[in-house]
């Protein structure tokens, strides 16, 4: 019996296909770099998602889980089973501090149900990125200085190892499932911890007119208790969002130390989330997310300048994301030279099957993850090695 | 702008809500168009416009202008036939002779 035939049989056949507009479709996401999907199949349980492994186990058939497509870090199929949870998406548990839902909910859908709580990772995608995806990616919000990415906000996932068992993680064994790039196993649901409304915040949108004064301000601002959040805009950056054409920070203090209050603050993190977006618009669509050494960051930036890439990011945590134009050569050249200045990839949107290098220690621990929870090597292969 | 494949529409699309497939969603209709490739895919939309308030590269996906060239080249669907059957007939586009 063909895979597809076996598949009908686990999810109806409405639920799969090998048709050629769906391949086309999902051999690609929003890092628009091309692979090739065999077969799609939607579950809508855990039951199925099951069966469907224990049937490519038998077949040593690779599966590439997908949430909603909005990885930038090119997580495309390389003729593998597309396994796509987007059915399953409902919201199980909205309780006291904490959200269950299933792996194909949007954020988006999350938010709304949470009401006058909130959950504090909201990456650019927040309109469709679902929580598998965010889990799986280790996803970083806009705010990431105050509050961290996925790893610090989920308490327990559910996931479907290449064993075939439904497992339960939680504490230290999230490690083996959040960031992890769906490596080690299909995620089926999570919870989620929430917090209560922000409290009272203020910032300040700091203008410099070089970079060394930038870098004097950032290291007094890093010793600062009350900067909760500090966000770089070049001056490219800057006039794109109506900005004086310098250099800026946009430093978020608890309390009512910022000059911006309440709703002229909430118009520049609006804005500033609408950044990525408007330099698309601009055909600057292809961004790297580095962390870079704080020494290393005034040079960088400075080259950077030179040619005219903008910049951006949450600097105050040492990372920055360039934007290339996709029409050119200059982001290959500038991707060779991020090694000298001790910069590593992959801190907002994951490996995916980007280039890289991983060094000995974390290798061995991918690998012992890979020989426990998926010995066949089935989930995202060519995914972090 | 074309479409740039990052998926934002896809939440608030009816018709993906409904079938939750990527191939129902907006982008879907943006890569066909970004490959020039035109299919019956462009007549599975409730042109409510929802993904034009929700794309913020303001992409145009041309869903009329691709449907208006399918149906030149002789491709429609059945219930669209037999809508423009009905409205010949009987002078709109319901089955049977009585509003």
């Amino acid at each position: 019996m063909s895979l597809l035939e076996s598949f009908k049989g686990i999810v109806g056949e409405v639920n799969v296909s090998e048709g050629q507009i769906d391949r086309l479709v999902y051999s690609s996401d929003a890092s628009r770099q091309k692979g090739s999907a065999e077969l799609i199949v939607w579950p809508v349980n855990v039951e199925q998602i099951h069966k469907i492994i224990m049937m490519a186990r038998r077949g040593n058939t690779a599966i590439m889980p997908r949430g909603a497509g909005t990885s930038m870090g090119n997580a495309v199929p390389s003729d593998d089973i597309v396994l796509d949870v987007s059915k399953m998406n409902h919201i199980l548990n909205v309780g006291e501090g904490f959200v269950e839902a299933e792996a194909g909910a949007a954020l988006q859908d999350i938010n709304k149900a949470i009401g006058s709580r909130f959950f504090p990772v909201q990456p650019e995608s927040k309109k469709a990125c679902t929580i598998g995806g965010m889990i799986a990616s280790n996803a970083i919000g806009v705010k990431a200085l105050e509050f961290g990415r996925m790893e610090n906000w989920v308490e327990e996932v559910t996931m479907v190892d290449g064993n075939g068992m439904c497992l339960k993680l939680k504490g230290e064994a999230l490690k083996h499932v959040v960031g992890m790039q769906g490596s080690t196993g299909i995620i089926v649901s999570a919870r989620l911890k929430l917090l209560k409304m922000e409290d009272e915040k203020s910032i300040s949108l700091l203008g410099f007119n070089t970079l060394t004064a930038m870098q004097e301000k950032l290291e007094e601002l890093n010793k600062d208790t009350s900067a909760r959040n500090i966000e770089f805009l070049d001056d490219i950056c800057s006039e794109i969002l109506g900005f004086a054409p310098k250099i800026h920070l946009i430093v978020e203090y608890e309390g009512s130390k910022g000059n911006l209050k309440e709703a002229e603050a909430r118009e520049v993190w609006s804005a500033r989330e609408q950044l990525p977006f408007l330099l698309g618009q601009r055909k600057h669509l292809a961004a790297d997310d580095l962390l870079l050494p704080f020494e290393s960051i005034p040079k960088f930036l400075h080259v950077l300048r030179k040619d005219n890439v903008p910049c951006y990011g949450p600097i105050g945590m040492g990372i920055l994301y360039p934007v290339f134009r996709e029409d050119n050569s200059m982001a290959e050249r500038f991707r060779a030279l991020y090694r000298q200045f001790g910069a590593k990839q992959g801190v907002k949107y994951g490996h995916g099957k980007r280039k890289h290098t991983m060094d000995d220690e974390n290798s061995k621990r991918f690998l012992e993850l890979k020989a426990h929870y998926d010995p066949k090597n089935l989930f995202s292969r060519g995914k972090l090695i | 702008m074309k479409c740039v494949e990052c998926g934002l529409c896809r939440t608030k699309c009816p018709v993906f809500r409904a079938v939750l497939k990527e191939t129902a969603s907006p982008r879907a209709k943006g890569m066909l168009l970004n490959r020039e490739m035109n299919e019956k895919l462009f007549f599975f939309c409730t042109l409510c416009g929802m993904h034009e308030q929700e794309c913020p590269y303001c992409a145009d996906l041309q869903i009329l202008k691709q449907r208006e060239k399918l149906i030149k080249s002789g491709v429609s669907l059945s219930r669209g036939k037999q809508m423009t059957d009905n409205i010949k007939e009987h002078g709109h586009p319901f089955a049977g002779k009585n509003l």
